[in-house]
């Protein structure tokens, strides 16, 4: 709570209102109650004052959220593979979406995963390019692959079987977010076998300090 | 605690005993704050300096190192055998007879995630992977012959701290990287893995993270070998919650 000073402050030979009282008390009552602010607390520099780490809560750092897919690709005997049209628009990789609803905040956004080819694929335009997309919104530095959309027919990643990670941060307003790993191509093709994303991770920390 | 303001209303007798248990009431709960009272975003760097509660110390060495298929051939996936053999071998910096210096940090205490305001561990791994090839090295020889790497954290759930794969953090790269001539096939490829630890890979007490690897041959003829150079690894004790 931001710093309260009473608004009612009895003199002498006053007749006190209890409804006076009541308004004096009731401020520190209410926001005492979970609404605690910086004001409210000493800092780390006032000796014998300060907050430890122990006195407030798992989300006073972060708040964390974390989609995973867990698959074994080399010998395929477990897990759902993620195969990627070869088409040139933004598609969803299954399994590596977050959407939550809450307040604004500075987001740290993590992915990592795991491309597998099912073949050897050298034709200009059919690798897959990666980026993170925040409420329908591609952010251009996560794009892995090519960012020059236009320019680059030859863009995509084409060589093999390769690990991938990016990272971003990023204010999201409050309310219903959604986060996701997305996958296009510069082509539209859809002849021969589809490449596919194995293990993969997307994890979002909330700066909530 | 929240406070329990009894408030005073008309005719209520207004003396010093009812003006102390509603100054009481306020005493009370501000004496016995808890966490929940704190609202989100009231803190700044000044009352709590880190985002994190510890910073395993930053392992890094760039030197080549050499891991033969002979002394670490791949277990599986998600398993925990360990080299020489079937099993994985620790990324060190004399590769495959080990004893150097892992690619392995150490928490100053053991963490567990869920108590302490531990909401979870995040290792942050880059490996650069310069080659995959036969050994004495021939033009092809290696193709199809996977590079295979995953993190791992020790921890005690019971008999004894004892290392666990962490199966979705297991990577690959494969030789049909590299087209054209194979006698020197020279990947140079970061392999980067990024992992969240929590709660559902592990409630024990974890003291350390590491990187490891091991080599996947499907069937190619002759024996192959992997050479690693410039590896780092860190692990972010997270204080942090779930949803």
């Amino acid at each position: 709570m931001t710093q309260r000073l009473p608004k009612f402050r009895p003199r002498n030979s006053e007749v006190v209102d209890v409804d006076d009282y009541n308004r004096a008390l009731l401020p520190f009552a209410e926001e005492a109650s979970g609404k605690l602010g910086e004001h409210n607390f000493a800092d780390q520099t006032t000796a014998g004052n300060a907050i430890q780490r122990g006195d407030v809560g798992q989300n006073a750092g972060f708040r964390w959220r974390q989609t995973e897919h867990t698959q074994d690709q080399l010998t395929g005997t477990t897990g759902t593979r993620f195969e990627i049209i070869r088409a040139p628009y933004w598609r969803t990789v299954t399994s590596a979406t977050v959407s939550w609803t809450g307040p604004a905040g500075k987001f740290w956004i993590i992915a990592s995963w795991q491309l597998f080819p099912q073949t050897i694929n050298l034709v200009p335009g059919n690798g897959p390019m990666f980026a993170i997309r925040v409420n329908g919104t591609v952010i251009p530095e996560s794009i892995v692959g090519t960012a020059e959309m236009d320019n680059d027919p030859l863009g995509g990643l084409l060589w093999g079987c390769w690990p991938h990670a990016v990272d971003t941060i990023v204010d999201i307003p409050e309310g219903e977010n959604t986060v996701e790993l997305v996958v296009r191509t510069m082509r539209d093709n859809t002849s021969g076998i589809r490449d596919i994303v194995a293990n993969r991770e997307l994890i979002i920390l909330q700066q909530t300090r | 605690m929240p406070v329990d303001l009894t408030l005073q209303a008309e005719g209520d007798t207004f003396d010093a005993a009812s003006l102390n248990d509603s100054l009481g009431d306020v005493e009370t709960g501000l004496n016995a704050l808890t966490e929940q009272d704190i609202d989100e975003g009231a803190l700044s760097r000044q009352h709590l300096p880190s985002l994190v509660i510890e910073v395993a110390p930053l392992v890094e060495f760039v030197a080549t190192h050499v891991y033969t298929e002979a002394d670490c051939t791949w277990p599986g996936f998600n398993n925990n055998a360990v080299a020489p053999g079937v099993g994985w071998r620790e990324i060190n910096t004399t590769g495959s007879p080990g004893g150097g210096t892992d690619l392995e940090t150490t928490f100053a205490v053991a963490r567990t995630i869920g108590s302490d305001n531990v909401g979870g561990i995040l290792v942050l791994a880059d490996i650069h992977l310069q080659t995959i090839r036969d050994t004495p090295p021939v033009p092809g020889a290696a193709f199809g012959v996977y590079a295979c790497f995953a993190i791992q954290i020790e921890h005690d759930t019971g008999g004894g701290a004892a290392w666990e794969t962490i199966g979705k953090t297991e990577r690959y790269v494969d030789m049909r990287n590299v087209q054209g001539d194979l006698s020197d096939e020279f990947l140079h490829i970061d392999v980067p893995i990024r992992t969240l630890i929590k709660a559902a890979d592990s409630t024990s007490p974890i003291t350390k993270v590491r990187a490891v690897t091991a080599i996947y041959d499907p069937g190619a003829a002759g024996v192959h070998e992997t050479s690693l150079r410039h590896c780092n690894l860190t692990a972010l004790v997270l204080h942090a919650g779930a949803p």
